[in-house]
């Protein structure tokens, strides 16, 4: 029932993110078309063609787009934060979205071809460089033997830091040219194609399978790991394919959206505080939450200083470092 | 049989000895305490023969099989340990915590059915944690939580049951009502109860073995009364104590001078 809801309440903000522009747009005339185009129903007056073209061409790709990365980000952020057992983890905070982000600044700033056998580079070094960036938070955390949760993401925020320090210095390096094909980094769905969507999407649907299939092992992975073991779960085993699968979703994402925070932050803290602590309900439920929330903030981000644009990632963080520093206070009491 | 044998068990952590070569047979029919000073090795050699640790020599044997070959699954099914202070996710509510404990019986693809949720009512019917059924683990005090995590190792439904100081942080009525559920539950199981335990003269009304360790040796290991003498106590734990009889039902009563 609450998947139901979810998902109709997401359908009806995507259509709404859609009616609002420049032009602004019936909600029953988008509706109609995608009606149409999707042949359930043959209405007899036609739909203007310009307007098909700004639904189909230019505003439903990005908004489509927006809802995927935001799925995407809801998801591998309740992803890790159920397996480091860390209420502040988030794909930006730990570094991971930078070091993806690093990693497609030297693709693009190297002159790389993005496509080599028919196989895109991005994704593939955005996930090397994600996944670099986490097992090095990972790995401090674990050196420093620190029981304190803040010790990953303040070794993820200063990787993260480093990663991005880097590409600023590569970027400024870089040909002039090359410049304006980087400003995606930035975090924005400006050009928000179909093609984008096709190509994120079976990353988040391998993904989101693998982790789903182990959502009651990370129920047990909320005990300590000597208590899972006890349980019978291979808790470095599982852990690895989690940070694997979480990781390559969040790097995908970053490849096509670039660097957006506290999606996966906000998104499963929400649906805890509403559904309680079964990642079987978190994992679905955050992906949902996540995808509304970056289509309202796309959409706030388009229309605040329109005809002007701010990149979706300070609307995000315009809510989200709040409620991080409000986590920060509230776990800190809980934790010491 | 049940029995548990430790055969020349040796562990080293950092190249510092944990575990000395240690030798000990654990009838299927016996609680057994761990005592010994802080940092004696109680912990990990309840870990050793959880089989969460590699031993670097030596093994234990469970029920004669080497429990370090033993499937994780099929393991979780026979034994299992409650680690000292074990974690409580405060959103979790009181139920699907203890449900934690069916994990061996359920897979990706078989989630928890009504014989599960049968099963963990009665248990929680029981360990007397049925009427926060539905609370938060945020919402329950110490002594509740410490019955609640006896409640989930009850629903793994392990023939041998090792606990790691079930009774840290809890009053004296409290301990009792722990311990009586851990001896009630003993005797519904087939194999042993190994428990690590400070409180001596706990260790010496509940147990039918003791073990007592020092700095990784094991002192001695017998019945209360051949292990808890004035002499061991006083070599291990450096201190003068007066052993007593309680007049009511003869357990040992241990006092320091």
């Amino acid at each position: 029932m609450k998947y139901i809801v979810g998902i109709l309440i997401l359908l009806l903000t995507i259509i709404f993110a859609t009616s609002i522009g420049s032009v602004p747009i019936d909600f029953d005339t988008i509706l109609k078309s995608i009606v149409s185009k999707l042949q359930l129903w043959n209405f007899d007056e036609p739909i203007n063609e310009i307007t098909e073209t700004v639904i189909w061409n230019i505003r439903l790709p990005r908004v489509i787009l927006a809802a995927i990365v935001g799925a995407s980000l809801g998801l591998s952020g309740a992803t890790y934060q159920g397996v480091f057992r860390n209420p502040l983890a988030d794909p930006y905070l730990i570094g991971v979205a930078s070091g993806s982000g690093l990693a497609a600044t030297i693709i693009f700033v190297s002159g790389l071809p993005l496509i080599i056998f028919n196989l895109n580079l991005l994704p593939i070094g955005t996930f090397i460089g994600g996944i670099t960036a986490v097992m090095c938070a990972y790995m401090i955390s674990k050196i420093s033997q620190s029981r304190s949760i803040t010790t990953i993401i303040l070794a993820g925020v200063a990787i993260g830091a480093f990663a991005s320090a880097l590409s600023g210095i590569l970027i400024l390096k870089s040909d002039p040219d090359v410049r304006p094909l980087l400003s995606w980094l930035m975090g924005g769905f400006i050009s928000g194609q179909w093609n984008k969507v096709i190509f994120l999407s079976p990353y988040l649907c391998f993904g989101s399978i693998i982790i789903y299939f182990y959502a009651r092992s990370i129920n047990i992975l909320q005990l300590s790991d000597d208590h899972a073991a006890s349980l019978g779960v291979n808790v470095r085993y599982i852990r690895f394919i989690l940070i694997m699968a979480s990781t390559l979703i969040t790097a995908s994402a970053v490849s096509f959206s670039g660097i957006i925070g506290f999606v996966g932050l906000a998104s499963p803290h929400t649906v805890r505080l509403i559904w309680g602590e079964d990642y079987r309900k978190i994992l679905p439920m955050s992906a949902i939450v996540g995808s509304i929330f970056l289509v309202v903030s796309d959409l706030i981000s388009r229309i605040i200083m329109s005809p002007g644009e701010l990149p979706v990632g300070v609307i995000t963080a315009l809510f989200g470092a709040p409620f991080f520093i409000y986590l920060l206070i509230y776990s800190g009491k809980k934790i010491k | 049989m049940n029995d548990i044998n430790i055969d020349e068990l040796s562990f080293q952590y950092d190249g510092n000895s944990i575990i000395n070569n240690i030798n000990a047979s654990i009838k299927s029919q016996d609680i057994v305490s761990i005592i010994g000073p802080n940092g004696s090795g109680k912990t990990t050699l309840l870990k050793l023969i959880a089989g969460i640790l590699t031993p670097q020599s030596g093994n234990v044997l469970l029920s004669g099989s080497n429990i370090q070959k033993i499937p994780a699954k099929i393991k979780s099914k026979l034994i299992t340990l409650v680690p000292q202070n074990p974690e409580y996710p405060e959103n979790m509510r009181v139920f699907d915590y203890v449900m934690l404990g069916r994990n061996p019986y359920l897979t990706a693809f078989k989630w928890e059915n009504s014989a599960d949720k049968k099963m963990i009512r009665e248990i929680m019917s029981d360990t007397n944690t049925l009427k926060f059924i539905d609370r938060k683990l945020n919402e329950v005090s110490g002594g509740e939580k410490q019955r609640i995590s006896l409640a989930l190792a009850m629903a793994q439904g392990t023939r041998s049951l090792l606990l790691d100081e079930p009774l840290s942080n809890l009053d004296i009525s409290n301990q009792a009502v722990i311990m009586q559920l851990i001896v009630k539950n003993h005797h519904e199981r087939l194999g042993p109860t190994i428990l690590s335990i400070h409180d001596l003269t706990i260790a010496a009304q509940y147990s039918d073995r003791v073990i007592l360790l020092d700095d990784g040796n094991l002192v001695a290991y017998g019945t209360p009364n051949s292990v808890l003498t004035q002499q061991n106590i006083n070599k291990v734990f450096n201190i003068d104590v007066a052993i007593l009889t309680n007049p009511n039902n003869g357990n040992l009563i241990i006092s320091t001078n």
